[in-house]
């Protein structure tokens, strides 16, 4: 069983790994899809 | 050795017998209404090629009228300087410039935004929307409710898979730490991105009138979480799990024997079956190509209008020539690129429909479907009885294995009987 849990640990780990990583690069929607002359952002 | 059957057989007939039940009493295709196209294209000429009454009628009606008269700007021969002769743009008149826009073939200029951003009306969105929530919604729920009904039902007739032989109390390693490690990291992710797509899909069906829409908001928002970043592990798993298990899925002569039993189905005796049998090679080709499908239509999903596939793959389709020898006309190969997201996410929620029904046949026939199936991938360790009845080759190999080295599979339990 301690490989079933590593496995859905290191799922959970990448998963927030990615997330946080790809928004510190600059990969979020915000980031890719808006811009200064966009109201919103 | 007297040996049942491993009840995979049946299963496969079952899912056939539902197959063609399901193409026999198959809803009757709606009758041929449609209007004559000469007697539209005559009544243009009243209204100098502007569509016509008709023409509305005949859309609203749900037929298909042939509309690439409207994409036909300007008129041939007009003089487009002539000042205020036709029109406020000489030959090039205001409705033209409208269709134009209408059909996206305006030449438009932006500041910002690119290619996408000069897309002003884009109507490939309403038939996508249409489809998502019509047939895609439809036959993707019922082919997952088909499924646990057909195993439910399987269950109910063929009962537990069980062993023909007494536990030995000895055994083998079945898959060792690495392998459980990287089939629960695909398998723990598939399934949290199997449910959070399902939310995305039927939340505003089920959820939202029956719950309110704050709740359905906030679970589409968890979803969409889940969904972006749990693609990452899966597809860390798919690409481990393909270069471990590959060498022992490539198919061989025992696969024929397998399939020529049908899993067990015909004779007493389980055919022999190396690390993988048949059935278990159809799942992991299946997880491999579809899930490797699913994984690129999602990419380009991740990464909006950055990656996109469709245009390329229908210009190869094109090239190769079947769709045409077929009977049908070209793929469309001048996509807008909301287009290409369009049909990237038809892809992939079809794609992981497919999938989802053989993972939901593939969970049942290791858990509750067959005895002793889950310690593989749980402990690792299964009992040589089992693995005799299943995969007799295999423990055939791991024996002369285990002789050849004089060492023993870990945590193997007493002296092989050899």
């Amino acid at each position: 069983m301690k490989a079933m849990l590593s496995g859905f640990a290191a799922m959970i780990l990448l998963a927030v790994g990615a997330w946080y990583g790809l928004n510190e690069m600059g990969f979020s929607s915000a980031d890719k899809q808006s811009g200064a002359n966009v109201r919103l952002d | 050795m007297s040996q049942r059957s491993s009840g995979f057989g049946w299963f496969i007939l079952l899912v056939a017998g539902l197959a063609v039940l399901t193409f026999i009493f198959r809803p009757p295709a709606p009758a041929e209404t449609g209007t004559d196209p000469a007697a539209l294209a005559e009544a243009r000429k009243a209204t100098g090629g502007a569509q016509t009454l008709e023409d509305i009628l005949a859309r609203q009606r749900g037929e298909d009228v042939d509309l690439s008269f409207r994409r036909e700007f300007g008129q041939p021969g007009a003089d487009p300087d002539a000042p205020l002769a036709l029109a406020p743009l000489g030959g090039a008149s205001d409705p033209d410039l409208w269709r134009a826009l209408r059909y996206d073939a305006a030449d438009v200029n932006v500041s910002a935004g690119g290619d996408v951003a000069k897309v002003l009306v884009q109507d490939g969105g309403m038939a996508w929307y249409e489809f998502r929530k019509g047939p895609l919604a439809t036959y993707g729920g019922w082919l997952l409710i088909g499924t646990i009904i057909a195993l439910a039902f399987f269950y109910m007739v063929r009962g537990r898979i069980g062993l023909d032989e007494p536990m030995t109390g000895r055994t083998v390693t079945r898959f060792q730490a690495i392998e459980r490690f990287a089939h629960w990291l695909l398998a723990g992710s598939f399934v949290l991105l199997g449910l959070s797509g399902l939310l995305t899909l039927f939340g505003r069906f089920f959820i939202l009138p029956t719950f309110g829409p704050e709740l359905n908001s906030q679970l589409l928002i968890a979803a969409k979480f889940v969904h972006n970043n749990l693609a990452w592990p899966f597809m860390l798993g798919l690409v481990m799990v393909f270069v471990m298990w590959v060498w022992h899925n490539i198919p061989d002569r025992t696969d024929i024997t397998w399939f020529a039993q049908a899993g067990g189905i015909i004779g007493k005796n389980h055919p022999p079956a190396k690390k993988f049998n048949g059935g278990q090679k159809i799942i992991f080709w299946s997880v491999i190509l579809l899930g490797a499908s699913i994984s690129l239509s999602g990419l380009s999903l991740l990464f909006p209008f950055e990656l996109p596939l469709f245009a390329k793959t229908f210009a190869i389709i094109n090239d190769t020539g079947i769709i045409q020898w077929l009977g049908y006309g070209a793929l469309p190969t001048d996509l807008a690129p909301q287009e290409e997201m369009q049909l990237a996410q038809a892809w992939h929620a079809i794609v992981a429909f497919v999938l989802m029904a053989i993972i939901i046949a593939h969970i049942y026939i290791g858990s509750i479907g067959m005895k002793g199936a889950f310690d593989a991938m749980g402990s690792g360790e299964v009992d040589e009885a089992w693995a005799h009845q299943h995969h007799s080759l295999w423990l055939d190999e791991v024996k002369a294995r285990e002789a050849r080295t004089g060492k023993k599979s870990p945590d193997t339990g007493a002296t092989p009987a050899e």
